[in-house]
């Protein structure tokens, strides 16, 4: 496992879109962090108030609070992890480099293997740097009664984790399958963000609201909640309605963790069977 | 389409094996499948008398088509990739590098090499884990006269250190220059198989002329040493057996009063020999 890792550090080291596009999700995640709080304080300096509650004494940074908040604000950022992991498989498939490196005496296993330790790496490093992130807010700005339940609800971290893992798995299995980084990058970006979530929206709220929905209507409405992207991003639930006073779910379902746990699964052994079977 | 058909053959350690063919004949689709890169629809293969494996292929030094490598990374950060991948030491790199000639220019980056030097890095990274075994695959394909001469006085130094080497081309006078065997593909189908030097005796020629040609070829008829005698622009090209060397000939007609004007040994050429497969198959 040290030599897959290994062999990954030596082709991204001195591979400068790893250092930007890393350094862009750190940076934006650190900013949008601690930026909520002087979002707030611009808020109130503005005037504006949430039904006569002044805005910065929203508990956005209490514990547990925060350890949903931070995550579910870096939902998108993982798009920059993606676009690298796509750029670096892709190249592997053009440069050939994926082949001299199966040809130079990896295994097929090997070599997704070492793909899968540099996603959870950096999936590892955002959850660490998160952590990081949640606890220094917390103790700076929030409020020092929540200090007791300071680790509560840690598990969205874990969540966190495994939704990164998925989502950047779902990427590699996307650029080894299509292989053009332009295509696969594009296409990502707007499913993930576009195409997707209007797609499941429609179908979920069809099925609510309609008094009596075919068979079909059920179908789909129910089958949207396992697509990739609606399962990956539902791991973590949008929290903040709960500051105005509306119920959220705040823990991590093990149902939806699990059909997460499908894609990342079906994700990986995708990638290998693509690579088993095409000539390379 | 069947790009391969059959195909059977075995390489013995030491050898220096040729794989000769037009364009298109399989001689990479060969290669690749023995390197696990591209998937037979059916058939075995071993190394080292054993099933493939990863390990075995760690033990094996090749290059197939054209040099692969992260064209942003410097010759040395490339070939330390294929330290780790390879499980070798380190101070391999700086060795192979001096081999192949890249040493003066082992920080710059991949993409900046000429073809040559590209190719010369690809042999070094072969030579990086020093595998008993070279797969060099059209190894001077696209170089210039010079490149192509320093490429061969590669392959026939790291041949003398006794590795074995499968070397596929489409040049005919490389495979002679280079090769101890070879084997001839067509269409997927091997066509022969063989020493470079029997093949090449084979098509051993003597030329020999006189003043008088008739009197000349009807002496030389009556040689029980000479299978076939040709007269070739006022010269009597002789097929002989292996024994007869070009001064049993000059002795013969010595003996029997004819002066020689003309007297030459022609080695045969792997081309006519190729040709002639080509032609009886």
């Amino acid at each position: 496992m040290k030599r897959l890792l290994q062999i990954e550090w030596l082709k991204l080291r001195h591979y400068r879109p790893f250092w930007v596009l890393g350094g862009l999700y750190v940076v934006v995640i650190t900013v949008a962090s601690l930026g909520t709080h002087f979002f707030l304080q611009y808020l109130k300096s503005q005037g504006a108030d949430f039904r006569g509650i002044d805005p910065t004494i929203v508990p956005f940074y209490d514990f547990p609070d925060v350890w949903q908040n931070l995550p579910y604000i870096a939902t998108y950022l993982k798009l920059f992890l993606a676009f690298l992991v796509i750029m670096t498989i892709c190249n592997e498939v053009t440069y050939r480099t994926l082949r001299q490196n199966i040809i130079d005496g990896m295994s097929k296993q090997d070599w997704i293997g070492s793909k899968f330790l540099l996603l959870l790496a950096l999936a590892l490093a955002g959850t660490i740097l998160l952590f990081f992130l949640g606890l220094f807010t917390g103790l700076l700005w929030g409020h020092p009664e929540s200090y007791s339940s300071i680790f509560h609800s840690i598990e969205f971290l874990f969540a966190y984790l495994l939704e990164v893992t998925t989502f950047l798995s779902f990427a590699l299995f996307l650029a080894l399958l299509i292989r053009r980084p332009g295509v696969v990058i594009i296409g990502l970006t707007m499913y993930t963000l576009v195409l997707e979530p209007i797609l499941s929206l429609i179908l979920i709220e069809n099925l609510r609201y309609a008094t009596d929905s075919s068979i079909w209507e059920t179908f789909f409405g129910k089958l949207a909640h396992f697509f990739p992207i609606r399962a990956i991003n539902n791991l973590i639930h949008v929290p903040y309605q709960r500051y105005a006073l509306m119920e959220i779910q705040d823990y991590v379902s093990l149902r939806e963790a699990l059909i997460v746990v499908g894609w990342l699964f079906l994700s990986l052994y995708g990638s290998f069977w693509l690579l088993r079977k095409r000539d390379l | 389409m069947t790009a391969l058909n059959r195909l059977n053959f075995e390489i013995q350690q030491g050898m220096v094996f040729g794989l000769l063919g037009p364009n298109g004949s399989g001689k990479t689709t060969t290669l690749g499948m023995l390197l696990n890169v591209i998937a037979p629809t059916s058939g075995t293969f071993q190394w080292f008398e054993k099933p493939p494996s990863a390990e075995s292929r760690q033990q094996i030094g090749a290059i197939l088509e054209t040099p692969c490598f992260y064209p942003y990374m410097t010759a040395v950060q490339n070939l330390e990739v294929i330290v780790a991948i390879k499980n070798c030491a380190l101070t391999a790199i700086e060795e192979v590098l001096h081999t192949v000639g890249l040493f003066e220019r082992r920080n710059d980056p991949f993409k900046t090499y000429s073809l040559g030097m590209k190719q010369r890095l690809a042999i070094g990274a072969a030579l990086l884990a020093n595998p008993p075994v070279l797969i060099l695959d059209e190894p001077t394909n696209g170089l210039d006269p010079q490149g192509i001469a320093e490429i061969r006085r590669l392959i026939q130094d790291i041949a003398k250190s006794g590795k074995t080497i499968i070397l596929a081309s489409h040049l005919l006078d490389e495979v002679q220059k280079v090769c101890t065997d070879f084997m001839v593909l067509r269409k997927g189908e091997k066509l022969f198989q063989g020493n470079v030097k029997t093949a090449l005796s084979d098509q051993r020629t003597i030329e020999v002329s006189s003043e008088n040609m008739e009197q000349l070829q009807r002496t030389l008829a009556d040689h029980s040493g000479i299978t076939q005698c040709q007269l070739e622009a006022g010269k009597c090209v002789l097929n002989v057996l292996p024994s007869v060397r070009p001064i049993d000939v000059s002795r013969y007609l010595f003996d029997k009063k004819i002066v020689v004007t003309h007297l030459a040994e022609q080695s045969g050429s792997l081309e006519k020999q190729f040709l002639k497969i080509l032609a009886e198959t």
